[in-house]
């Protein structure tokens, strides 16, 4: 299966987005990465070994608007199936060839992993325990195979108030559509954190521009704040996002 | 005011071509946002004009249809409120977006339609189209989403390879089969600039020597047989990608 592995980005250190991109290329299976710049491209990623995207403005969406466009483009060129990598996160070793092996026994239209929290200098935090991969997911353990390839617009048509955790309404989109799910229920994505609240006591560094004061997502929030709504709201947003 | 954008893919036109295509765009009597989307040969005059411009480095080589598609969802993202076509040879007259959001707000639609005006490749006016109806048949150009059929601009790029080329169609079919309510203003408010060899081969007129495309647009039967002669688990298969399953 040729995968295509998206990563939006906009203004993440190049750093971060080459471990990330030689973390793709050493995955051991056919690979291609797609960069999206999200209105701030950066030359020395254009000229690595991958297919980059701009996009002329930043939508201030989380990445969501750059994750559709890598994965429409990507469903158009006939690429059998579309992961994601965030641009401060890294695969670890066979994490595309566990989603793969799930998605070619035919046991997932959605294929998950769980993730490895790490600090925003990379040092390793443990295991995450709020993504289980079924109930929660996290964007950078995701692999769509082609029949799943009809939520790939959702990215955009994800309802405001949670647009910040857009991967809990893509899996909520594939549950409404019928679309099988499974997990390998390992943690091979590396996750970095940015929340001040999960790097605390760290020292002065380079990265301290990175971090972000508001805490780290809740990946239950999504599906809180969904039974909040009423059934006229809801049937709206159903509609809107094509899930009716 | 309702925030309005009109998304364009182009792909080698002459970008005198585009430039009329954007400036009907900026023309019109409704403030318009113009989307222009790069497919793998980017302008860099487009940068500098009153748009957005986004830059794709594969050509997509499907008549514009993937480019459309991330224009159009690039849109609902940034919160237009209606979302609407022109192909990179096209125009739009003045009053095209104002017509197809009056007629929407009158009728409550989730899809609106013009009707086409059929120009000569040298831009000359020929004559008023007669395939494009607006109810039966419909022209990318012609048409204007409002945000309960967003979901369908994936479709462009999730239409079988073979037959992407009439991707319109399949989005029109999609449509019709989700139950989104569609009008037409009877207007024709969109110059459609013809590059079709076998329109004038079926008329009176001399075959351009320029910008003259090879591409016959079937009739629907022969889409329908093409279709009905697909295996019924390849059909399936093609209608859950589109997420029409």
């Amino acid at each position: 299966m040729r995968v295509a592995v998206v990563t939006p980005y906009f203004d993440e250190p190049v750093e971060w987005l080459r471990r990330g991109h030689e973390s793709v290329l050493g995955q051991g299976v056919d690979a291609t990465h797609f960069l999206v710049a999200d209105g701030r491209p950066d030359a020395t990623v254009a000229s690595w070994d991958c297919q980059h995207i701009v996009l002329c403005r930043n939508h201030a969406d989380w990445g969501n608007t750059p994750r559709m466009a890598g994965g429409l483009s990507a469903a158009s060129q006939g690429f059998d199936a579309v992961a994601y990598l965030d641009a401060d996160d890294w695969f670890l070793d066979g994490h595309l060839a566990s989603l793969l092996a799930l998605a070619e026994r035919g046991e997932g239209e959605l294929c998950t992993s769980r993730r490895l929290l790490h600090r925003i200098d990379g040092t390793a935090i443990g295991p995450c325990t709020r993504v289980d991969g079924t109930t929660t997911v996290d964007g950078s353990g995701m692999l769509l195979t082609r029949t799943a390839f009809a939520v790939l617009g959702v990215w955009c048509l994800v309802p405001p108030d949670v647009v910040r955790d857009a991967p809990q309404t893509v899996l909520g989109y594939l549950q409404l559509r019928r679309r099988s799910i499974a997990t390998t229920g390992r943690a091979t994505v590396a996750s970095r954190q940015r929340s001040r609240q999960m790097n605390p006591q760290m020292p002065p560094s380079r990265w301290d521009g990175h971090l972000r004061d508001e805490p780290p997502r809740d990946p239950a929030a999504a599906r809180r704040w969904w039974h909040t709504l009423t059934i006229a709201d809801r049937t709206a947003y159903i509609r809107r996002m094509g899930a009716d | 005011m309702r925030r309005v954008a009109i998304v364009t893919p182009y792909h080698g036109e002459p970008l005198a071509w585009i430039a009329k295509a954007n400036a009907s765009v900026r023309m019109q009597t409704h403030p318009t946002t113009h989307i222009l989307v790069g497919d793998g040969k980017p302008e860099p005059a487009i940068d500098r004009w009153d748009a957005q411009h986004i830059v794709m480095p594969a050509g997509h080589r499907d008549w514009g249809h993937t480019p459309r598609a991330i224009g159009a969802l690039s849109a609902a993202a940034q919160g237009f409120d209606a979302i609407g076509f022109l192909d990179a040879d096209n125009w739009l007259y003045p009053d095209h977006v104002a017509t197809l959001l009056a007629l929407q707000e009158r009728d409550g639609l989730e899809v609106a339609s013009s009707l086409r005006v059929m120009h000569h490749v040298d831009g000359r006016l020929l004559h008023r189209c007669q395939l494009v109806d607006g109810i039966e048949t419909f022209d990318t150009n012609c048409l204007m989403m409002f945000p309960p059929a967003y979901s369908c601009f994936a479709v462009f790029a999730l239409v079988p390879t073979s037959v992407r080329y009439i991707a319109d169609r399949w989005v029109s079919i999609w449509l019709k089969r989700r139950g989104r309510k569609i009008g037409c203003t009877f207007k024709a408010t969109v110059a459609y600039r013809v590059r079709y060899r076998h329109f004038y081969e079926t008329s009176t007129m001399p075959i351009p020597t320029e910008h003259i495309v090879d591409l016959k647009i079937p009739h629907p039967r022969e889409l329908r047989d093409w279709w009905l002669a697909l295996p019924a688990e390849e059909r399936e298969r093609q209608l859950r990608i589109m997420g029409a399953s």
